[in-house]
């Protein structure tokens, strides 16, 4: 499945496309605010708003927000290189170091631009920045923080994003914290049905 | 009851009755339904096993036996449960009018496909080693 979406391929967004140009004071869905203090980290990060629109849109208003981690593309790629066994002297290409083969790092880079930045992992999502104050990000949807409004209210709102990206980020996050594994149909079995429909042109490519 | 009320009731019995007769369903299928449903009857893990996988084995074998009382519905059916429900979900979630060209589910044949052809697994990150990890680069790179 090249390009699933409903988007053609040449589409590529600019940050005029994804960002409004000033954000609203008021916290809404796929707000960004920074300075959010993870608990689970013991870090400040950027967050972006994941809560209900419906919650947030209130008469009575929302009392706390929901948000994800938004790391830097820098922070994610450094930690995920160390996870292909890359020490940080290695990735800084300090020139004692051996550097590692070319056809090592090929297939990391292929993974890192197709699967991570084309978001087709369920945890992580590649959020282009707006040129301004928003830097090139991954979201994390496993790592969460709530906030309370008075604590959204006295933070820094860098950014909302636009529809459809606006939508797109809290369906992301439902989808990752709904989804379940389950075994896959085996290859035997799934032959046996393409089989059984005894499709003349089909038969000949057996 | 009220002569309405009754009337009412009566004519959604005669509905039921017609409709379960359109779909070729007896009392006794639609009951039988219900009672797998409500976890009553038994569900035989091994239809859900494949030649890869096997039968289910242990715990959750142990859950269709002894243990079945005390469960709404065997292991096995719940995950089976559960993934409509994810499918509902993605499909409710996701109308196309706010789809982006990340989020690629239009419909239920390509939630099947992106199993396989489409979503790929992701690696985690620790974030402790991780933030040490980066800190100790931007040190480097400072040098």
């Amino acid at each position: 499945m090249s390009n699933p979406s409903q988007y053609p391929e040449s589409e590529v967004t600019s940050p005029g496309e994804i960002y409004f140009d000033k954000p609203n004071d008021e916290i809404e869905q796929s707000a960004i605010v920074g300075g959010i203090h993870f608990h689970s980290l013991g870090k400040e990060y950027d967050g972006i708003c994941v809560s209900p629109q419906c919650e947030i849109g209130k008469a009575d208003r929302a009392h706390y927000f929901t948000f994800c981690l938004l790391q830097s593309l820098e922070f994610f790629v450094v930690a995920q290189l160390h996870r292909h066994g890359f020490d940080p002297e290695v990735i800084a290409g300090k020139r004692d170091k051996k550097p590692p083969a070319k056809s090592q790092l090929k297939g990391f880079y292929n993974s890192l631009i197709n699967d991570y930045l084309g978001n087709k992992t369920h945890r992580y999502y590649f959020l282009p920045g707006n040129d301004v104050n928003i830097t090139d990000s991954v979201i994390d949807f496993e790592i969460t923080e709530c906030l309370s409004r008075e604590q959204a209210d006295a933070l820094l709102k860098k950014g909302v994003l636009k529809s459809p990206w606006r939508e797109d980020i809290p369906t992301r996050f439902a989808s990752y914290i709904a989804r379940i594994g389950t075994a896959h149909i085996s290859k035997d079995r799934r032959q046996q049905a393409l089989d059984a429909l005894d499709i003349p042109i089909l038969k000949s490519l057996l | 009851m009220s002569e309405d009320l009754m009337n009412t009731f009566a004519e959604t019995q005669t509905q039921l009755a017609s409709s379960r007769s359109t779909a070729g369903l007896t009392s006794d299928d639609i009951d039988g339904m219900w009672k797998v449903y409500s976890g009553m009857e038994s569900f035989n893990p091994s239809e859900t096993s494949d030649s890869e996988h096997g039968p289910v084995e242990g715990e959750n074998a142990q859950i269709t036996g002894a243990k079945r009382e005390s469960y709404s519905t065997a292991t096995t059916f719940d995950r089976r449960k559960e993934l409509l429900f994810e499918l509902f979900s993605a499909l409710v979630l996701t109308p196309a009018g706010i789809m982006s060209r990340t989020l690629p589910l239009k419909d239920s044949r390509d939630v099947f496909e992106l199993k396989d052809d489409y979503w790929v697994e992701s690696e985690p990150i620790d974030y402790k080693v991780a933030i040490e990890v980066y800190e100790k680069y931007k040190a480097l790179r400072r040098e």
